[in-house]
């Protein structure tokens, strides 16, 4: 009865989704759902550690978003010097440097506190980074290289998606293929899920809760870094702070409503949050609202989305 | 809580309420916003006092015999930050340049500038300009740049009777301030020039991307106005956040590309101007640029955002520094002296030309230096010519008295903006 | 069971006989009350901390007077805040909405309705503490981490959406608030500000003295034994997040007229992090905590400017650039809140507790931390 319950939920939300698609295609808004679909990728990536982390700890990380910033600050820094591959290399480094002192210094002694006491650490987290940022370098934006030296292009239904934003989307889907395998296939991989439901167990086990924990947020970390330096150079420019005021609050959105289990469900979420955005701009109906429609279609997706379905699409129930 | 604890609140609120009541300590010091009084009358309806204005107490707060004290605000934080090492050196140089070169002028004294973050943020910009007024004693005030930032100050400084300047931005909610002049063209006053320049290029198609703010709606109105009596068709228009997200700026981007537009019309914060290039160029769109300007025809836009922003022109107040050898070399040397080892930029150029706009202000107002004095001489119909920026004039009915603009073009090889056409006049009228 | 005798300050009593002196049974603790000298002493105190609050701002400047005043503000929002997050347990990460909403909810009545300031807050404690209770509706289904994305993505469309409708806000250009007839001064309107504040904290204390103030806390700690009480939780929960959407919507209004101006650009999702901060570090269920950690994180702008020293102590930090006026509070803010979670959960109030006690005419306990360390919870997260 619970299977044919769950069934039923997936399959109408399926059809609510090609239904919408369906909607969009019908209204002439084809285009935003290419440009959504570039632009949520981002989101996608980042929602991606967000995920990983929620699963193996129940931690809603603030700080995601930093891993981002970090890395793409520490690539801008390293470029003038540095040919791109080293440079891009030690970005990387230096993010998952700063995911482990995170985990040491302020999600370990934390470990039995209440999820939310993380969460508020965890944005404590990404303030003092914003802050440092600003105060070791300025608050002006500063443009970075991208990691792809050639500007070719493809179309897709008159809108041109460059190469870096391509290679974004397919890092993105073998990334979350890959963790989804990892997770459910092997060993280490059930360890931490493993961990964080039954931690004495692990323990038990001969397996380091301790050392599972930085393994993961290291994980996060290296995600992170790569979707700050893969993502931002698109956009135009980093200032600081970037991941997290301009990507971090549409990830969540994206990661609860693909799903805050589901890692597959953040690519998903990603691109829907993403298509949603789009469509808020261009769509005439949208036109007279007040400020940014985007925030208020996003607010109201996640909205019905936690009220109808709390799992998020791909989520297990419960 | 004991009983005797208990009393405590009540006590507090007892207390507080009764000094509330009782009247102000009227001998402390430091002075207090009042509406009304001392030398600036919130005159409405007119630009300007209709009555003759009387000095107040603070007519000559800010002056001594050696000092002058100018207040300054600008955002290095915030949405749309200048950088700040620019700013810090550029915003009173020119100072000291004259304090060196000139010992006798301003009755020989010097000047001295305080400035404060705005953070982009009217609201902080109303607290800082207070501060400085109150707490630095600023002669006068002046607003670096962010429209809103300056027309929330500006009212500010109106009731509290003190001058204050600023490039030209919008003119709603400045046109009926009395202490509010603008050293150059505003947003309106530029759209003209903007849609000759158009004609220039044979354009027939215009797209208009203006940000989401009221006080930007006089500068769109203008426009359009403009472009339609010379027969330019308007293909799109739109208003953009402030603070617009990448699927925004590229959904604007696919729409100005569906409709043609061979320019766009621009009226946003850097930024957000930046996002619009670098979206087109990697549509493989490049239509031209083209707006008023204060900070988007500055070179940290074309360092950060070419080749996307390659096709960019933007009227300016001041020219670029491929002029400035031939136009104002002291600027030069005055970098040299007091750059502290930095290069010569145009944000200090800019800054330059307000001060030193300030500066021809000052001497009118002759021996006798105070706030009532100096806007009274201002708005004595001279004309002021920095030989920098256009020549200024103003009268009690008109503080936008720019005559002229200069426009700058995007250059991607050197990556900066160079003059294109100086000292370019706007109509009369 | 031995009673601890510890060296008390001058004044405390600890003679040997005091227990039996005061009639009570030989090894119940005694009630404590101070000697004439102990009383002496808090009296001073007590004075002392009246003369900072009352008196000494009168010897400052106008402009001075108008941060003190926003700190007092700040103490009144973190309160509210306290509110959901200490009494309640739920956090929000949106509460510059609720703040915000009351300010232009003021701003618009003075200003465009022409209405007198009291109408002006009045409405705004009123919108407030109504979008409170449509948020506390929500938080009954949605809970715990969800619902603090809820409450943060609530706070996006208050700043991107609600607060750019022109006709109500002035949009972009921001709308004028200007203070009231008869508190047009700093100092008046300061005081008016402290009597709010003293309004709050009396309706606070009063709140919690109720039953269904006891029953609230109690939910937190221990929700099958609460509702065995038979109490309704969700009237409750409601309950309390409307008194917190009420102060919210007060400090927005008094925040309005104390800057003299509204506009969207302050309610930033960076001003709900700084309210958690403040009410964190102040230390959740102590009032006196709150007030304190809010009125310090008012006022380190302020602080750094009257104190060069202390400017001078933060730009010494090796290999650093100088740490500006404007830039610290940044750093500060989040340093401090990473120490009070691990290390000092009860914040600043806890730290205190000594103090208030002791001012309050008990011993002077150097151990007295409190009935239990109180951290943010969700019971259910």
């Amino acid at each position: 009865m619970e299977r044919l319950r769950e069934r039923q939920g997936e399959a109408i939300t399926a059809a609510i989704l090609a239904g919408l698609v369906l909607v969009l295609l019908v209204t002439g808004e084809k285009q935003s759902l290419v440009i959504g679909t570039i632009t949520g990728a981002a989101y996608g990536f980042v929602a991606l550690g967000l995920v990983l982390i929620y699963k193996s700890s129940g931690v809603f990380n603030f700080a995601q978003g930093e891993f981002g910033t970090v890395a793409v600050y520490t690539l801008y820094l390293l470029d003038f010097d540095v040919p791109y591959g080293i440079a891009l290399l030690g970005a990387l480094a230096v993010a998952v440097v700063f995911g482990v002192v995170v985990e040491r210094v302020v999600v370990r002694p934390l470990f039995d506190a209440p999820r939310v006491t993380l969460l508020v650490a965890t944005a404590g987290v990404a303030l003092l980074s914003i802050a440092v940022q600003v105060w070791f370098g300025e608050a002006t934006a500063r443009p970075v290289d991208r990691a792809l030296p050639t500007l070719d292009r493809v179309t897709l239904l008159d809108v041109q998606i460059s190469d870096q934003r391509i290679l974004l989307l397919v890092a993105l889907g073998v990334l979350a293929a890959l963790l989804a395998v990892f997770f459910n296939k092997t060993n280490l991989g059930l360890a931490i899920l493993g961990a964080s439901q039954e931690p004495t167990a692990t323990e038990l086990m001969g397996i380091s809760v301790k050392r599972l924990s930085t393994l993961t947020w290291a994980i996060a970390a290296l995600l992170g870094g790569i979707a700050g330096v893969l993502a931002v150079p698109e956009t135009g420019g980093f200032a600081p702070g970037i991941l997290t005021s301009s990507f971090l609050i549409p990830a969540f959105t994206a990661a609860v409503i693909g799903g805050m289990t589901s890692l597959p469900g953040a690519f998903l979420g990603g691109v829907i949050i993403g298509v949603i955005e789009a469509v808020a701009a261009s769509a005439p109906v949208f036109e007279d609202l007040p400020g940014s429609p985007g925030t208020l279609l996003v607010f109201i997706a996640l909205i019905i989305v936690l009220t109808a379905r709390p799992q998020g699409l791909l989520g297990k129930a419960g | 809580m004991t009983m005797r604890a208990r009393a405590v609140p009540a006590l507090l609120l007892a207390l507080a309420l009764l000094l509330a009541a009782c009247g102000q300590k009227s001998n402390v010091a430091g002075t207090e916003v009042v509406v009304a009084g001392g030398s600036g009358q919130a005159a409405s309806g007119e630009g300007g006092a209709a009555a003759p204005r009387e000095a107040g107490p603070d007519d000559t707060s800010g002056i001594t015999d050696t000092e002058i004290v100018i207040g300054v605000h600008a955002p290095v934080t915030g949405a749309s930050p200048i950088p700040q090492s620019s700013f810090d050196i550029g915003k009173d140089i020119y100072w000291k340049f004259v304090a060196q070169a000139e010992p006798d002028a301003l009755g020989g004294r010097q000047v001295r500038v305080v400035f404060r973050d705005d953070e982009f943020n009217p609201r902080r910009a109303v607290q800082v300009c207070r501060e400085m007024v109150e707490q630095e004693n600023a002669f006068i005030l002046v607003g670096g740049g962010g429209a809103d930032q300056i027309t929330a100050c500006a009212k500010y400084a109106d009731e509290a009777g003190v001058p204050y300047f600023s490039a030209g931005v919008n003119e709603d909610g400045l046109e009926d301030l009395a202490t509010y002049f603008a050293l150059s063209l505003t947003y309106a006053q530029q759209a003209p020039l903007i849609v000759d320049r158009l004609k220039e290029l044979e354009v027939e198609k215009v797209g208009v991307v203006v940000a989401e703010t009221p006080s930007f709606q006089d500068a769109h109105d203008a426009f359009v106005e403009a472009a339609e009596e010379a027969n330019l068709e308007v293909v799109t228009d739109d208003a953009i956040n402030k603070s617009a997200s990448e699927a925004e700026t590229l959904s604007e981007v696919q729409k100005l590309k569906d409709a043609d537009a061979e320019a766009v019309f621009v009226l946003t914060s850097p930024l957000v101007y930046l996002s619009l290039a670098g979206g087109a160029r990697n549509q493989d769109y490049e239509p031209t640029f083209i707006g008023p300007g204060v900070t988007s025809g500055l070179n940290q836009v074309t360092e950060f955002g070419c080749p996307g922003v390659g096709t960019g022109e933007f009227f300016s107040p001041f020219p670029q520094l491929d002029l400035v050898p031939e136009l104002e070399p002291d600027y030069l040397t005055a970098y040299e002296q007091f750059g502290q080892g930095e290069d010569a930029d145009d944000i200090g150029l800019a800054l330059w030309g307000l001060n030193k706009t300030i500066r021809l202000l000052f001497d009118a107002a002759g021996e006798e230096l105070g706030r009532v004095a100096l806007l009274d001489a201002i708005e004595g119909g001279d004309v002021y010519d920095t030989e920098l920026y256009a020549p200024v004039s103003y009268s009690p009915d008109n503080h936008f008295g720019s005559t002229g603009a200069h426009l700058l073009k995007a250059d991607c090889d050197s990556k900066t903006y160079t003059t294109q056409q100086d000292f370019v006049e706007a109509p009369k009228g | 069971m031995a009673t601890t005798v510890e060296r008390d300050r001058p004044g405390g009593d600890d003679r040997p006989g005091a227990a039996a002196a005061s009639g009570t049974e030989p090894g119940v603790r005694a009630r404590f009350t101070p000697s004439p000298l102990g009383w002496a002493a808090r009296g001073v105190a007590w004075v002392a901390l009246a003369w900072l609050v009352l008196v000494f701002p009168l010897s400052r400047e106008g402009f001075e007077l108008q941060r003190f005043s926003q700190a007092v503000i700040y103490g009144i929002i973190g309160l509210s805040l306290n509110v959901l997050l200490g009494y309640v347990g739920q956090i929000s990460l949106g509460h510059q909405a609720f703040v915000g909403i009351g300010a232009f909810t003021s701003a618009y009545i003075v200003t465009e309705q022409n209405l007198s300031f009291w109408a002006g807050v009045g409405a705004g404690v009123a919108v407030g503490g109504l979008q409170a209770l449509v948020l506390g509706g929500v938080s009954l289904r949605i809970t715990g981490l969800y619902f603090a994305l809820v409450t943060l993505s609530y706070g996006l469309v208050a700043e991107q959406n609600v607060f750019q409708i022109e006709e109500l806000t002035g949009g972009g250009q921001g709308q004028p608030a200007p203070k009231p007839s008869g508190f047009e001064s700093d100092w008046r309107y300061y005081y008016l500000c402290l009597a709010f504040l003293a309004i709050v904290l009396w309706v606070d204390w009063r709140m919690m003295r109720t039953k269904a103030g006891r029953a609230l806390l109690a939910l937190r700690e221990n929700p099958r034994v609460a509702s065995t009480f038979g109490i309704n939780v969700k009237v409750l929960t409601l309950l309390a997040f409307v008194v917190s959407g009420a102060f919210a919507g007060l400090g927005g209004a008094l925040l309005a007229h104390n800057d003299t101006f509204v506009s969207p650009e302050t309610w930033s999702f960076n001003l709900a992090l700084v309210f958690v901060i403040m009410t964190v570090v102040g230390g959740l269920r102590s009032r006196a905590g709150v007030v304190i950690g809010s009125a310090f994180f008012a006022l380190i702008g302020y602080l750094l400017q009257k104190f060069p020293a202390l400017q001078d102590g933060l730009n010494a930090i090796p290999g650093a650039p100088d740490l500006s006026r404007e830039i610290a509070p940044l750093v500060i803010g989040p340093i401090l809140l990473l120490v009070t979670l691990t290390l000092f959960p009860g914040g600043i109030g806890q730290q205190i507790r000594p103090i208030v006690g002791w001012l309050r005419g008990r011993r002077f306990d150097l151990r007295d931390r409190g009935p239990k360390e109180v951290q943010i919870t969700d019971v259910r997260a």
